[in-house]
């Protein structure tokens, strides 16, 4: 992790707020219509989160493509699914690629088949405006919940895939095909190398990956793509 | 036995020709067509005439025998002539001249020239009953084309002059009569009969007869301005149907367009009610909260009031109306709908106000039914665009909507605006053909071509509404 520190400056109170709303977690708003987007707001600051509102997608991907910032604490998307030029499920496939924030929908309609193509897309709530502070709250928060999960995931792939760098390849070769279940004899056999010499780079590749055992060795495995 | 001879005859019968077209000029009062003019004229010209025949001797020569004659054989040609303008078929001018002219020089003729007073007497009967005649086929016509009692009595009282004359000309020919006017015989008891009965059934028999006619004319009006008041209701009440269809497709982008200032409004409300709970708002920050509310709650009626006024039943107004306006209308009313197909309506920028005479509502129709035409076409295109320009030239008001779809194709833009012609698997074809009476009932036009660069062009073209009857309109 990298955070330019090139010049210190004292940091204002409006600054400390914004960190620990931010830590709480941020809401991106985004919908075409300003008195929505400006209620929302209102309702999203009361509540002590970090908002931020867009009137389109096409902003807000253009902020996150030129001009991302860096937020530590829990994200989700909250996007209008009917909107000009790009609506909220186009948004959902775009966002992928970008952020792994979670994406709620609002609608207008309650139209079942909206529902099930915002579901489809990958949304992970589907709110019917006018939508209740309540419903909309326990959504957000399980929203930013859903996000702090995903981070600590992202963080201990992070981890582990610096890890899984500092093998050998021949540690890291061994490693695999112990995790996908081969005999210590049959890697030797294959490899054509003694099966000592087997031994001794499993040995040294669970102890730099932290594993604590082969069950161990198979989940880090799994989760850090070796 | 109580006779007449010819001279009183005719003295009867003149003073009868006098009388009876002045009391049925006077009857027919208020409906003096020319052909009433033509009848009533005539018979008084052939009453004179009859008069000054009675009263040989008494008078002039000259007036007795020449003008006299004249003077009946106008009238004759008159009432002939009244009876044509009826069935249109009425004879030139020139030629009743010349044939009143003929008449003349032929009967002076035969007075001064020949000195024969038989011939004159049997050339006189002869045309007469010729015209009488033409009367009474004429008068025949009419009472089969209108179905008229009182042209049928016409027609019979002239023929029976007719007859009683012809029967006077055999026996002047055969001598059992004389020309002499103090002769009485069985002809001129005959002709004194018949003249007096048809002066007074031809008279009253035309009378009745313009009666009936105006009569009819009425009904006819009566039923023509309730065939027209019928139709215009049909009318009005098609297109009303036609806003509601339109609206009711709409239905869903109206519903949420509805749905948004009032998704404002509870959440702004929601917020104020947690923040008063919190204790975190003061007064100032509430009053905003409400401030929100109340211009949301406007902003929802103002929807409610559009959709209102586009469906309002009774709409045939005739008011100054501002063409940006109603585009403009169209434009809100549309707004999310185009959003939701990702259509962009633009109106050209520089468009001064064109103020046009019309329903406003009517005239948004035309707007909203092209601007839904133009973005269903426009669903098969990636560029999607509708432009709505406006401007007046020599005193024309045009509304060009023009949009970047596929265009009409060539063999279907000749049907396009007819009555239930569609393309659409749900159409009704009813969109245009209203939108195009519409404009018509507002004495303009709506046309629908190809625009040169590609895509659809409906242009409206309209009267432009003079700038001092706007100003004292809108005083």
């Amino acid at each position: 992790m990298t955070t330019p520190t090139a010049s210190r400056r004292p940091i204002t109170v409006q600054e400390q707020e914004f960190a620990e709303r931010c830590a709480r977690g941020r809401v991106v708003v985004i919908d075409d219509d300003a008195e929505i987007l400006a209620a929302l707001a209102a309702l999203l600051d009361l509540e002590g989160y970090a908002c931020e509102t867009y009137g389109s997608a096409l902003t807000y991907l253009q902020v996150l493509n030129y001009n991302r910032p860096y937020f530590s604490g829990p994200s989700c998307v909250l996007c209008d699914v009917k909107m000009p030029e790009l609506d909220g499920l186009e948004l959902q496939s775009r966002l992928t690629e970008l952020d792994d924030a979670p994406l709620l929908l609002m609608s207008g309609a309650s139209g079942a088949q909206e529902a099930a193509s915002a579901f489809r897309a990958g949304a992970l709530d589907f709110l019917v405006k006018p939508i209740d502070a309540d419903t909309l709250l326990i959504a957000v928060a399980k929203a930013l919940a859903t996000s702090t999960a995903r981070q600590t995931q992202r963080g201990r792939q992070a981890e582990l895939a610096l890890r899984i760098a500092t093998l050998t390849d021949r540690e890291r070769d061994i490693a695999r095909r112990v995790a996908q279940g081969q005999t210590n004899p049959a890697i030797a056999e294959q490899l054509g190398i003694a099966l000592r010499t087997v031994k001794l780079h499993r040995q040294r590749a669970l102890e730099k990956v932290g594993a604590s055992g082969t069950a161990d060795l198979v989940r880090i495995a799994d989760e850090g793509n070796l | 036995m109580f006779a007449l001879d010819i001279r009183t005859t005719y003295l009867i019968i003149g003073l009868l020709y006098l009388v009876l077209p002045v009391v049925a000029w006077i009857v027919l009062a208020g409906q003096h067509t020319r052909a009433v003019t033509y009848w009533c004229g005539g018979g008084l010209l052939g009453g004179v005439g009859l008069l000054l025949i009675g009263l040989r001797g008494s008078v002039p020569d000259l007036a007795s025998f020449a003008l006299a004659n004249l003077l009946i054989m106008i009238g004759n040609l008159w009432r002939n002539q009244s009876l044509r303008m009826d069935l249109n078929i009425p004879w030139r001018t020139r030629w009743v001249v010349l044939a009143a002219l003929v008449f003349v020089l032929v009967f002076e003729w035969i007075h001064q020239g020949l000195q024969n007073p038989l011939l004159r007497v049997i050339y006189v009967n002869l045309v007469w009953t010729g015209m009488l005649v033409q009367l009474v086929l004429l008068a025949s016509r009419i009472a089969k084309k209108e179905n008229s009692r009182s042209a049928k009595w016409i027609a019979s009282a002239y023929l029976l002059v007719a007859a009683s004359l012809v029967l006077r000309i055999v026996s002047l020919i055969t001598g059992h009569a004389s020309i002499d006017l103090m002769a009485t015989g069985l002809d001129t008891q005959l002709i004194s009969l018949t003249a007096i009965l048809a002066a007074v059934v031809g008279h009253f028999g035309y009378v009745g007869l313009a009666l009936d006619r105006s009569m009819r004319r009425e009904v006819n009006v009566a039923a023509a301005l309730a065939r027209d008041e019928e139709s215009r209701r049909l009318g009005e009440q098609i297109a009303q149907l036609d806003r509601q269809r339109s609206l009711g497709e709409m239905s869903a982008s109206l519903g949420h367009e509805l749905n948004q200032p009032l998704t404002a409004i509870l959440t702004n409300a929601q917020v104020a009610q947690r923040g008063l709970q919190a204790g975190r708002f003061d007064t100032t920050q509430l009053t905003e909260f409400i401030v929100k509310i109340i211009q949301n709650t406007q902003r929802a009626s103002q929807i409610i009031d559009r959709i209102r006024g586009f469906i309002r039943p009774v709409t045939n107004k005739r008011e100054p109306v501002n063409l940006v306006d109603v585009v403009q209308e169209v434009g809100d009313l549309v707004a999310n709908e185009m959003n939701t197909h990702k259509v962009h309506l633009s109106l050209v920028a520089d468009s001064q106000p064109v103020w046009v005479t019309g329903d406003p509502i009517q005239l948004s129709q035309i707007v909203l039914n092209v601007v839904r035409n133009a973005c269903d076409a426009l669903s098969q295109v990636n560029n999607r665009e509708i432009r709505i320009a406006i401007f007046s030239r020599d005193e024309r008001a045009f509304l060009q909507i023009r949009d970047t779809g596929p265009g009409i194709d060539p063999e279907v833009l000749g049907q396009a605006g007819t009555p239930f012609f569609t393309t659409k698997p749900s159409g009704l074809g009813m969109g245009l053909s209203i939108s195009r009476s519409i404009a018509e009932q507002h004495g303009g036009t709506l046309t629908i071509t190809n625009a040169n660069g590609g895509g659809a062009q409906v242009e409206l073209e309209l009267a432009v509404l003079p700038a001092p009857t706007f100003k004292q309109a809108a005083k």
